[in-house]
């Protein structure tokens, strides 16, 4: 073997080396939080179907449905400057044919994600039953009643706010 | 490309066409192989027989089935990566197994409703070889870090066998925990087939690193579900169901594991 060949070899070899974490989630002590999948690229998921039965019997019915409206979620790191220091904070907004619905700090986990609306304790828990690059499946328990939601990632524009004017 | 990327590159390439002259060998292997595995599980094994005593205790009108308890011995498997020189009697260098271990255990009552258990272990050996190296054969010995997240997820399983790890009861969550140690280990590397090497190590993943014994680092650590929606103060995932659930109801990570492991690497040998 000639001995430019074998440099050419070695250096294809150490170039795989770059490729080991292509398309893996931001990372965390190795746990790969789902939010860097959730908020890469444009960081929008379109709802695109609910499934709703009774958790409490076997083999309930379930009723499938669609969103009557666009909806969409978008997700960003909100920073905001808290006594003197910056914090970075997951964030969802949520968006029902181009209006701006509620925001949340997001805990997205992969096998768990929380929609917090401020509260120091609490939020709505989601548990993860899918989870690939462009789509995730949640459900959401509450009593007898389970949900189950379906997104798909969907590089949506996000709706701009309306100019408006309330003097002058 | 990051400088640091780059750097290595060029120091790899740059070894590699000094050597190229030299009896040594520069490698750069993935490889692929199984173990024989044994760790030390006994206090998610002492929460889990907890759990059944627990269901004894308090729902004896309602029946359960339950899986064995958890395995601390088994087969595992993983890729592995391996960097460094061999020949002319040295052998150097660095080695690199992530392994991704899990377990699932159901505890199935009569009437529908039950417990999901998963445990999972993601390991990462980084481990520094150094020994008698030649043509055909390298004999090393091992020392290196182990680093490890370990999570214990509790789902409430209802009877239509939906799985929800919500905030509706305190015993379902993600607990996890981050632990580090120090290894060690020996092994053989065998050479004899163009391209490839067939090695054969022992690795012990130690549970604490140096002056981590009885020091502050150790004890506050344990397998905890920090999320916002928990209720406060049952955060740790119980060592024991039948009392409190408390900060001091916890397990603390001592979750250490011997191996022995077969790989097969790629190994292309400058020096034929």
């Amino acid at each position: 073997m000639t001995k430019s060949y074998k440099n050419t070899v070695l250096f294809l070899l150490s170039f795989m080396l770059l490729f080991g974490s292509c398309q893996k989630d931001e990372s965390a002590l190795n746990d790969y939080d789902l939010f860097g999948r959730l908020q890469f690229g444009s960081g929008t998921w379109e709802l695109i179907e609910t499934q709703s039965f009774d958790n409490s019997i076997v083999n309930p019915e379930i009723v499938t449905s669609q969103p009557p409206l666009k909806t969409i979620y978008h997700y960003y790191m909100r920073s905001y400057l808290v006594g003197g220091v910056i914090v970075d904070v997951p964030t969802v907004k949520q968006y029902v044919d181009q209006s701006p619905g509620p925001m949340y700090d997001v805990e997205a986990e992969l096998d768990r994600v929380v929609f917090r609306a401020g509260e120091i304790f609490g939020g709505t828990v989601y548990t993860v039953m899918e989870n690939k690059p462009n789509t995730q499946v949640w459900s959401f328990t509450a009593g007898n009643e389970t949900i189950i939601y379906t997104f798909k990632k969907c590089n949506c524009a996000i709706p701009l706010p309306s100019a408006s004017e309330s003097g002058g | 490309m990051s400088a640091y990327i780059k750097g290595a590159l060029l120091c790899i390439i740059g070894t590699a066409a000094m050597t190229s002259n030299a009896q040594l060998d520069v490698y750069l292997s993935p490889g692929y192989g199984i173990g024989f595995s044994k760790a030390r599980l006994d206090r998610i094994q002492d929460s889990y027989t907890s759990y059944q005593t627990y269901l004894d205790n308090n729902m004896a009108g309602d029946p359960y089935t339950a899986d064995p308890n958890w395995d601390s011995q088994g087969r595992i498997q993983t890729l592995s990566f391996h960097l460094g020189i061999a020949g002319d009697g040295v052998m150097a260098g660095i080695s690199y197994f992530p392994y991704r271990l899990k377990q699932e255990r159901y505890v199935m009552q009569q009437s529908g409703y039950g417990r999901k258990f998963v445990w999972k272990e993601a390991r990462n050996e980084v481990l520094f070889d150094v020994g008698f190296g030649s043509k055909y054969i390298d004999v090393f010995g091992s020392f290196g870090v182990n680093l490890n997240t370990y999570k214990m997820l509790s789902y409430q399983v209802y009877p239509s066998g939906h799985e929800s790890i919500n905030s509706e009861y305190n015993f379902n969550g993600l607990f996890s925990i981050f632990d580090a140690g120090v290894s060690f280990g020996a092994g053989l590397k065998l050479k004899v087939i163009p391209f490839l090497a067939l090695e054969m190590r022992y690795i012990y993943a130690s549970d604490l690193l140096p002056g981590e014994k009885r020091s502050i680092i150790e004890d506050p650590s344990a397998l905890a579900d920090n999320s916002f929606a928990r209720e406060p103060g049952t955060n740790h995932y119980p060592l024991d169901y039948m009392q409190p659930l408390t900060l001091d109801n916890e397990i603390n990570p001592n979750f250490r594991r011997s191996t022995l492991q077969f790989s097969i690497l790629f190994y292309y040998r400058q020096n034929d």
